[in-house]
């Protein structure tokens, strides 16, 4: 596997790396224009680690999770270079952009599984909980229907539904939000995979079901020493129970690093900047709120994309691409200039 | 001593459930469950729970908006539960909703001024030669060019969107604003515009504000007092400061620590919100507390008040010194991690 | 400027990759200008005979031919655009107001108003629409009026229905909630805010119903329930040529082409019009 700055400032010590993006670059074609959703993305999972990618709507981390996973339009949206490095469960390492479909699909819910923001139409409302696991289940194994029951059962107390069998019988809107996140998990493990992407996963729940949810996959992913991406826009959550943080904006990493760090002492302006935004303390004082706003994905931009909006911007910081840099041991940002502000 | 704006009466409001045909029995949902409670002029009362506590019913209920089951509501010491629509007409613009998604809660095929300025004209806040530029001034005041007037929503974005909606509030001159998880649909940076607005919009026109969320953090930075709701029912009420510093209901506490920016104890409470249908005997929140004794499911606790201006409705408020932990060390202790920070 | 130029190039462009929207309009516009100024298209008098050439195949002299009394047919089915095209456009104007505006009361107050209408439409539609046409021309008379009545009746319960639908929709979206809480009185709600959503589909449903109503109308007017001769119509110049479909297809050809190509002009604009309220 290849090395490179911003990896190196926060692979782990132990274990290799299950999953490593490098300079992924996914493009959307409209009518004549290009919109580059993602572009130029690293960044690596081990085995038991939970890695953040944090980011307001627009930024790609959607996006970056769906090109891992090739679930978008093939007619529309492209691969420009770049590579998904898989480590399959026998040890090889496949590049997935480079799959053919046919084999994505091996791939894709076995070794890569994906979990989203809304169960309730992740999850088909006219089969029972059981049926949709147990699908999941036959897909890649070769079980018997009975066999592959009492795995759902057993995946089921896995997520924390302790009465699997009961729970197998009942549908989707029956249950609570919740529970079907749970359920979600459950489909999704099934197969064991090396790696899961959650979406957004605890947006649409209440915070003391996230908080269980959150617990839940912090364990999953130590006891099965599986790989965990978490997409989502609440750096304080991250903060809470990610290892690492990459932190995205209009289609680039900006900032990675350890996830607490990074919420305690940002160095990417707009890091800083969206740290200022959370209500953290009782305060008189107001929220400073980031000027302007997202640029346009359709407009070819040169250097930072956050120029527009930041207070220390100067001209060097759009005259051309700027790197993402390893600025101390296990951090990297994207910035000319964050030496002289820090 | 602070006037009274806007007092909950023994409101109740149940929603019938539509079961099927064959089933004789009706049900209900148990949204709002016997609450009384004041709002003062001039402050901005939060009120915090998660899905099924009740919040959104409250904030509709408060300007009536939907009709309560049980119970009046008194605004400006006038009983509007009872009013005809006639007489309502005059009280609805001194009291406004800002809804939670910015992209339905605006007509999609009206100007942003023709909307602004039916708004105006039917209340007759201004002369008619005048609303052009009432609506200027207006749109200039949440922060958006005046030309926006001629524009349509879908040509917004959320955040705009939102302070059309702040704007729209304001056209008619209310004195309390209920904000229904205003800020909840919209990304950071621009929650963080919106909430200013709100903040300055409140202190220059010195409006009372009901401030309704799941958020807590943001409720921190907005709200003098908080209403923190479980399954219809209040458990705590209290100053903002008390209930962040110092949180002495169980279900308070369960949720600052399960929120992700609060520093402090740091456990996860077991199951989910019972049905609303069928709720709990005696204290709702009995059922996931970790507190909780046989007494607890007999009657439902009064709010009392533990520290001045804080009140709880627990039975146990001996318990305020002991933390999460030692709880779930004397049950027996459940799976959990505790970490004491 | 330049933005202007360059959206109306992208348009122009986006037009030509839908070639179906472009022979929709070309052929709306003719059409258009048929019923507007038929004086320009002929100056051929349609009742006019002309004995010396009875059942002439179409020439320089007759572009459509002359029908079994001599009149040239090309001239009627030109005059015949104004009186075809009028009768089904006001019928179905006719048809979508009144359903437009019943159908909105009836889906926003509900309870009595909408059990009431609810049921005469019923009624309405258990008919098959033909035989609908047929019964009411055929009790009442056949006339232009009743005609017009005809059509209107059996296409009234499809835009009540429309309407009925989406101002129960509408009612339930949050800006009918936020003006609620102004204080607006439910009918101005109605008529002010509900109203201009629901129109798009009572518009799209009227592109629909259209070529629909012209093959009625022109079967109407086939079986003599229609307009009466001598006054050229589309539907009877079409049965003035039944008899002499082998010797003088001509006489229905064309009148037969001009329903077919009025029909297809509004599928094709009905389409385009639905594709671009999708990509709004």
């Amino acid at each position: 596997m290849l090395t490179d700055p911003s990896r190196a400032a926060t692979e782990r010590d132990d274990g290799p790396n299950l999953l490593e993006v490098q300079d992924l670059r996914t493009y959307f074609a409209t009518d004549e224009r290009v919109l580059r959703a993602v572009d130029g993305v690293s960044l690596s999972v081990a085995a038991g680690e939970i890695m953040a990618i944090v980011g307001e709507s627009g930024s790609g981390k959607t996006v970056t999770g769906m090109s891992i996973m090739r679930l978008l339009n093939p007619r529309t949206a492209r691969f420009e270079g770049g590579s998904v490095q898989l480590r399959t469960r026998q040890g090889k390492v496949v590049d997935l952009l480079s799959l053919p479909e046919k084999e994505m699909r091996r791939i894709r819910g076995s070794e890569v599984s994906m979990i989203f923001q809304d169960p309730l139409t992740s999850l088909n409302p006219v089969f029972s909980i059981g049926d949709q696991i147990i699908e999941g289940i036959l897909q890649h194994s070769e079980v018997s229907k009975a066999d592959a029951r009492l795995q759902a059962a057993d995946l089921l107390s896995q997520v924390g539904l302790g009465e699997g069998k009961r729970l197998l019988m009942q549908y989707p809107h029956q249950l609570s939000g919740g529970m079907r996140q749970r359920v979600m998990i459950a489909i999704a493990l099934s197969s064991n995979p090396q790696v899961l992407i959650a979406d957004e996963p605890t947006t649409a729940l209440d915070v003391t079901v996230q908080a269980q949810i959150v617990e839940l996959l912090k364990r999953l992913a130590r006891e099965r020493g599986m790989g965990v991406i978490f997409v989502t826009h609440d750096l304080a959550l991250v903060a809470k129970m990610a290892d690492k943080v990459c932190v995205m904006y209009a289609g680039e990493v900006v900032e990675q690093g350890v996830a607490m760090e990074v919420f305690l002492r940002p160095q990417h302006p707009y890091t800083v900047a969206l740290v200022g935004c959370i209500p953290h303390g009782p305060s008189e004082d107001r929220l400073t709120p980031i000027p302007g706003h997202a640029p346009d994905p359709l407009k070819g931009l040169v250097g930072c994309r956050f120029a527009e909006r930041c207070q220390h911007a100067l001209p060097k910081c759009v005259q051309g691409p700027i790197q993402l840099r390893a600025i101390e041991d296990r951090r990297a940002v994207r910035c000319v200039r964050v030496e002289e502000l820090s | 001593m602070s006037q009274e704006i806007l007092r909950f009466a023994g409101i109740k409001k149940y929603f019938p459930v539509t079961k099927s045909p064959f089933s004789r029995r009706e049900e209900f949902v148990h949204a709002v469950e016997a609450l009384d409670l004041t709002i003062y002029r001039g402050e901005c009362l939060g009120v915090v729970g998660e899905s099924g506590s009740g919040k959104s019913t409250l904030g509709r209920l408060a300007i009536r908006l939907i009709e309560p089951t049980e119970g009046e509501v008194f605004y400006e010491g006038e009983n509007i539960s009872t009013m005809h629509a006639g007489e309502l007409r005059r009280f609805r613009a001194k009291m406004q909703m800002i809804f939670q998604d910015p992209y339905s809660s605006l007509n999609p095929r009206m100007t942003i001024g023709d909307a602004l300025a039916e708004a105006v004209k039917f209340h007759k806040i201004v002369s008619f030669a005048e609303v052009e530029d009432y609506v200027a001034r207006l749109l200039s005041r949440v922060g958006l060019n005046p030309d926006y007037a001629q524009r349509y929503p879908r040509s917004l974005s959320g955040g705009q969107r939102q302070r059309v909606a702040i704007a729209r509030a304001l056209a008619v001159e209310p004195s309390l604003i209920v904000a229904d998880e205003a800020v909840s649909a919209l990304d950071v940076s621009i929650q963080a515009e919106i909430l200013n607005l709100l903040q300055d919009i409140r202190r220059d026109r010195e409006l009372t504000l009901l401030f309704i969320s799941h958020d807590l953090s943001v409720v921190e930075l907005m709200a003098d007092r908080v209403l923190v709701l479980y399954l219809g029912r209040p458990m705590e009420v209290a100053s903002a400061e008390a209930i962040y510093r110092n949180p002495r209901h169980p279900y308070t506490r369960a949720l600052l620590a399960a929120a992700p920016s609060f520093e402090g104890e740091e456990l996860s409470i077991e199951g989910e919100i019972p049905s609303p249908t069928s709720p709990p005997s005696g204290c709702v929140f009995r059922t996931r507390c970790p507190f909780a004794v046989d007494e607890c499911a007999v009657n439902v606790p009064e709010l009392r008040e533990v520290a001045p201006g804080q009140f709880v409705a627990c039975i146990r408020t001996e318990i305020a010194g002991e933390t999460l932990s030692d709880a779930h060390g004397k049950s027996g202790g459940k799976d959990h991690h505790v970490e004491l920070r | 400027m330049s933005t202007t130029t360059s959206t109306m190039t992208r348009q122009l462009r986006r037009l030509s990759r839908q070639p179906g929207t472009v022979v929709g309009l070309v052929i709306s516009f003719i059409m258009l200008l048929i019923v507007a100024a038929p004086g320009l298209f002929t100056t051929v008098d349609p009742n006019e005979f002309d004995i010396m050439a009875v059942l002439s195949p179409p020439s320089r002299e007759h572009w459509f031919g002359t029908d079994d009394v001599g009149r040239d047919i090309y001239s009627r089915v030109i005059y015949g655009t104004r009186v075809t095209l009028g009768i089904v456009l006001g019928s179905i104007l006719l048809s979508a107001l009144l359903g437009g505006i019943l159908g909105l009361i009836s889906g926003f107050y509900g309870k009595a108003v909408d059990m009431v209408c609810g049921r005469a439409v019923d009624v309405v539609l258990s008919f098959p629409p033909f035989i609908l046409g047929v019964m009411i021309t055929g009790i009442l008379g056949p006339s232009t009026r009743n005609l017009v009545l005809a059509l209107a009746i059996i296409y009234f319960p499809t835009f009540f229905r429309i309407a009925r639908s989406g101002a129960m929709t509408e009612e339930t979206k949050v800006y009918v909630e936020a003006v609620r809480s102004m204080g607006y009185p439910r009918t101005r709600i109605l008529t002010r805010h509900v109203a201009r959503n629901v129109f798009p589909s009572l518009a799209a449903q009227f592109m629909v119903v259209f070529p629909l109503a012209l093959q009625i109308q022109a079967a109407l007017s086939f079986l003599g329930l229609g307009i009466q001769p001598p006054t050229p119509d589309w539907g009877n110049i079409l049965e003035s040529g039944k008899n002499f479909l082998l010797g003088a297809p001509w006489m229905s050809f064309f009148p037969g082409l001009a329903i077919l190509l009025a029909a297809l002009a509004t599928i094709l604009l009905g389409r385009a019009a639905q594709r671009a309220a999708d990509n709004q």
